[in-house]
């Protein structure tokens, strides 16, 4: 069967942006009959022209892709850097679609986005693979509009883009269209299984706390309390991080919240950053009103093997296949905890899972993977989907 | 720092986040799915729907556009079932009473729903039902209120009436619905005022219709709500309706004072459709403001005809005012400058004249005061036509040259104050509109018992003015030179229809004639006694 389908991996990191698309593209194209062409960028590049020089080398193949907060490859895990997947062969098709003005529709974009399902070719297996503008609003509206439309029976699996941590604005890309407050799909089906692991590695710790008033991804009081106070006061957090945005951002990308869940692991919210003024949090996606939230630790141990139990579940899902390939939307957030020798050993264990099938991936703001029940979005989290 | 109590248990914790998540919804709609959504997230379920009334009413975990409504509607409660891709799978569900409805989810696996969850799942539907019933109400009194503010700003009936009917199909989720009201010339039958999502074409075969047939019919003729279910099978139902496989339908009879005038009726083409009590109610408090919409715009017409007719009477009687005093006054200022000049037997008859109008003058006003309206038609009696005419005319000879050609000598019975009132109009008006040294000629008639009298000045009529136009009320035509409201050919056709009579008018060479045609019967013995009076 596999002779029918292939994924390749290239990367590039060449300054100059479609020299940088070329080398990266030509790396990626391990066969004819390129059905989708993924891109993982840093957004430093000039991305009109790094997509001019993947669509020249790809003869404009279906392309989405996004901006990063560090690109992965079977190497390891880079900066400034492209990384291009792609994938083809008869053993596949694909419908992709791109919805723009996120932020005022995010439910409806979802939708939209995921519309390529509805045209998509009937194969036995099939998952929607979501790239989205983290920085929008709450995710979770974008993944439910995505899921009224191709409902329980195909999963989804997708990452918000990045900005290298500069938390200002991210870039959807779509054929030759570098987007911004968009999401950009592309349903794909195969005839051989795709499978999906999702796993944070992160513990609730103390006592819970009551989210007394909340509106969408803003947290505005915590135990009746203005909810920046009570975050800060609780994790005793140093001094700048009481009035810097950058120092709240860093501190707050290992200080996640938890939110209370019916049994396995808690869900977990990403605290993009903080208003000073009105002393709310603002989270990556919806914190519940009346909700309970804990305040969750990970250390490079339970990350680690949070990355093994992703990495494996994905491989298993696919019923003794092979994979082809690997694609990993790893929190950024997980980055802070192993630090920088961490991540190479994370990448290196996945690779090393994979049995040498190329893995690409990026350092996301928020994960998609909705594989069983309906809630698909998920932060500090390790999403792996295997291709074979 | 006080941390207030923790609901630490799992269902109370998921069902507070139900509850914030449902109740900020703005409509049922977005209540119902949000509930579903919520449910089958607390649950990790991967499907959840709501039933309402025997159909899906949300659904999550289907591809758009293929939801099983069937599979659905026959997924049994607590149960391992089989779903298209996602292999075995339990269902559980909570019954609402109420809606004949019930909130479902269906997750993958053999994990079995415990009684912890059951319960959860019952206070969620509690929930949803609660909320549903709250936001439904809420819909229901803001789309009252915006009909009650359409009556209070006085909109136009038709506006109120289509936004009672369109209202009534999009809150009670019906596909049709119509507002009926009894023909006022016909009570037996009942004509369509109102309707939205009836097709043209039945609508055409329904626009009249005999009292008690159909809901809507009954509706009326029993003053009370009219409930149909299997309506293709009822054998009152109307019959083009029944053969659109109408399902359903309600009617709720509207009043006007307290008597069933109308009814406001409902439908619906949905298999098993029920209406329930709380649609039920809703259809009544849609009737009760057609209800008062309709009493209202009666009365609204009533103050706007008694408006009119206040206002009409004013002007008309500020005229009937007006004209003997110009008399009176002209009489006075030639008295005044010439009076020395005069003739002693010419100034009488100038006094004399202005006595005359005076005493017009003192009897309108004591019609006035007695509160009397100013009835213009008065009594008939005997009258002697030369000596009614140049009565008429008198004053106006005054003041410009009236030329009178040779009246018929003959007493008549006719209104004597409407006669002068519509000369007196005549003259005024050619005095109004020719030149200052030109002659008015007025030419007496009778023949076949009918009285004609032309009042004719130089002049043209304007060109594009019609007749009608000329009688309207409040018109002045460009050249008028003398102060007024335009009232007075008004007046005077008004008039002449209290004698049964007419005006017309024709013009050519330069000249117009306004003729005063009325039926007038001959009276010869009074004749004489009155000549020689």
């Amino acid at each position: 069967m596999s002779e029918d389908r292939w994924v390749g991996v290239g990367r590039s990191a060449a300054t100059d942006a479609r020299l940088a698309g070329k080398e990266a593209t030509d790396d990626a194209l391990k066969g004819p009959d390129a059905k989708l062409v993924i891109v993982f960028c840093s957004s430093s590049y000039d991305l009109p022209e790094l997509l001019a020089g993947i669509n020249e080398r790809s003869g404009g193949a279906p392309l989405i892709g996004c901006s990063t907060a560090g690109e992965i490859a079977t190497s390891g895990p880079a900066e400034s850097s492209v990384v291009v997947t792609a994938i083809g062969g008869s053993g596949f098709s694909v419908r992709t679609r791109a919805a723009t003005g996120a932020s005022q529709r995010l439910r409806e974009s979802g939708a939209e986005a995921a519309g390529g399902f509805v045209e998509l070719e009937d194969r036995p297996h099939r998952v929607l693979l979501m790239l989205t503008d983290g920085l929008a609003g709450d995710q979770q509206e974008i993944v439910r509009g995505a899921y009224g439309v191709v409902g329980a029976q195909v999963p989804l699996v997708g990452g918000c883009a990045g900005d290298d941590l500069k938390m200002v604005s991210t870039q959807q890309l779509f054929n030759d269209q570098v987007l911004e407050d968009a999401v950009v799909a592309a349903a794909i089906g195969s005839d051989a299984p795709l499978g999906i692991g999702v796993r944070h590695g992160w513990r609730k710790v103390g006592e819970p706390m009551l989210v007394t008033r909340s509106s969408d991804n803003r947290v505005y009081t915590i135990d009746d309390r203005p909810a920046l106070d009570a975050y800060l006061e609780r994790l005793d957090a140093p001094e700048e991080v009481h009035t810097d945005a950058a120092a709240f951002t860093r501190f707050a990308l290992t200080h996640p919240l938890g939110l209370s869940g019916r049994g396995g692991e808690a869900h977990v919210r990403f605290i993009g950053e903080a208003d000073f003024e009105d002393r709310s949090l603002g989270c990556i996606a919806e914190v519940p009103q009346s909700g309970m939230v804990w305040l969750m630790e990970g250390d490079e141990d339970s990350v680690l093997d949070a990355t093994t139990a992703a990495c494996s579940e994905a491989l298993e899902a696919l019923a003794g296949e092979q994979p082809l390939g690997a694609i990993a939307f790893d929190c950024i957030a997980r980055r802070g905890v192993l630090g920088d020798e961490g991540i190479e050993r994370e990448i290196g264990r996945i690779a090393e899972l994979t049995g040498g099938a190329p893995v690409a991936g990026f350092y996301t703001y928020g994960e998609i993977a909705r594989t069983r029940g309906i809630s698909g979005f998920h932060n500090q989290t390790l999403v792996v989907l295997a291709v074979a | 720092m006080t941390v207030p109590a923790l609901p630490t248990d799992w269902s109370t914790q998921q069902l507070a986040e139900f509850l914030a998540a449902v109740s900020t919804a703005c409509d049922p709609a977005q209540a119902g799915q949000r509930g579903v959504e919520r449910a089958a997230e607390a649950f990790e379920a991967e499907i959840g729907f709501l039933v309402s009334d025997g159909d899906v009413v949300a659904s999550v975990g289907f591809p758009a556009g293929e939801v099983p409504l069937d599979l659905l509607l026959g997924l049994p409660g607590d149960a391992e079932v089989e779903l298209d891709g996602l292999g075995g799978c339990r269902t559980m569900a909570a019954h609402i009473e109420a809606r004949a409805g019930r909130l479902v989810v269906a997750r993958s696996g053999d994990e079995p729903f415990g009684i912890e969850q059951q319960n959860l799942l019952r206070g969620m539907a509690r929930v949803l039902d609660l909320t549903v019933g709250m936001l439904e109400r809420q819909i229901l009194l803001e789309r009252l209120s915006k009909i009650q503010r359409s009556i209070s700003h006085r909109a136009p009936l038709q506006e109120v009436l289509d936004a009672i009917t369109t209202g009534a199909v999009e809150l009670l989720g019906a596909d049709l619905s119509g507002l009926r009201v009894v023909d006022p010339d016909d009570p037996t039958q009942m004509i369509v005022v109102s309707s939205a999502g009836v097709p043209d074409h039945i609508l055409d075969q329904v626009r009249r219709q005999t009292v008690g047939e159909g809901a809507g019919g009954r509706a009326i003729a029993q003053d009370r709500l009219i409930v149909v279910s299997d309506y293709a099978r009822d054998p009152r139902a109307t019959k083009p309706f029944a053969e659109e496989k109408l399902q359903a339908a309600m009617a709720a009879p509207v009043h006007e004072d307290g008597v069933a005038v109308g009814s406001l009726v409902v439908g619906s083409y949905r298999a098993n459709r029920v209406f329930s009590d709380s649609e039920q109610s809703a259809l009544l408090a849609l009737a009760e403001h057609a209800s008062l919409a309709l009493t209202d715009a009666r009365t609204v017409e009533e103050m706007r005809e008694a408006q009119r007719s206040r206002d009409m009477f004013l002007a008309m009687v500020s005229h009937e005012l007006k004209t003997p005093l110009t008399v009176i006054m002209g009489v006075l200022k030639t008295l005044e400058l010439r009076g020395g000049e005069l003739a002693a037997e010419l100034s009488q008859e100038l006094i004399g004249s202005g006595y005359e109008r005076g005493r017009e003058l003192e009897m309108l006003i004591d019609k006035l005061l007695r509160g009397a309206r100013a009835e213009l038609a008065g009594t008939v009696e005997p009258a002697y036509l030369p000596r009614l005419v140049r009565s008429a005319l008198r004053g106006f000879d005054r003041t410009r040259t009236v030329s009178v050609a040779a009246i018929p000598d003959l007493t008549l019975h006719v209104d004597r104050g409407a006669v002068t009132q519509v000369i007196e109009a005549l003259v005024e008006n050619a005095v109004s509109h020719s030149p200052m040294a030109s002659e008015i000629r007025i030419r007496t008639g009778y023949e076949d018992g009918v009285v004609t009298i032309d009042v004719d000045n130089e002049g043209d009529l304007p060109p594009d003015v019609s007749i009608n136009d000329l009688f309207a009320p409040f018109r002045r035509g460009s050249g008028t030179r003398t102060p007024g409201v335009g009232l007075g050919l008004y007046i005077a056709s008004r008039v002449a229809e209290t004698m049964e009579g007419s005006i017309d008018v024709r013009s050519g060479a330069g000249r117009v004639v306004f003729s005063l045609r009325f039926p007038a019967s001959v009276a010869a013995p009074a004749a004489e006694s009155s000549r020689a009076g």
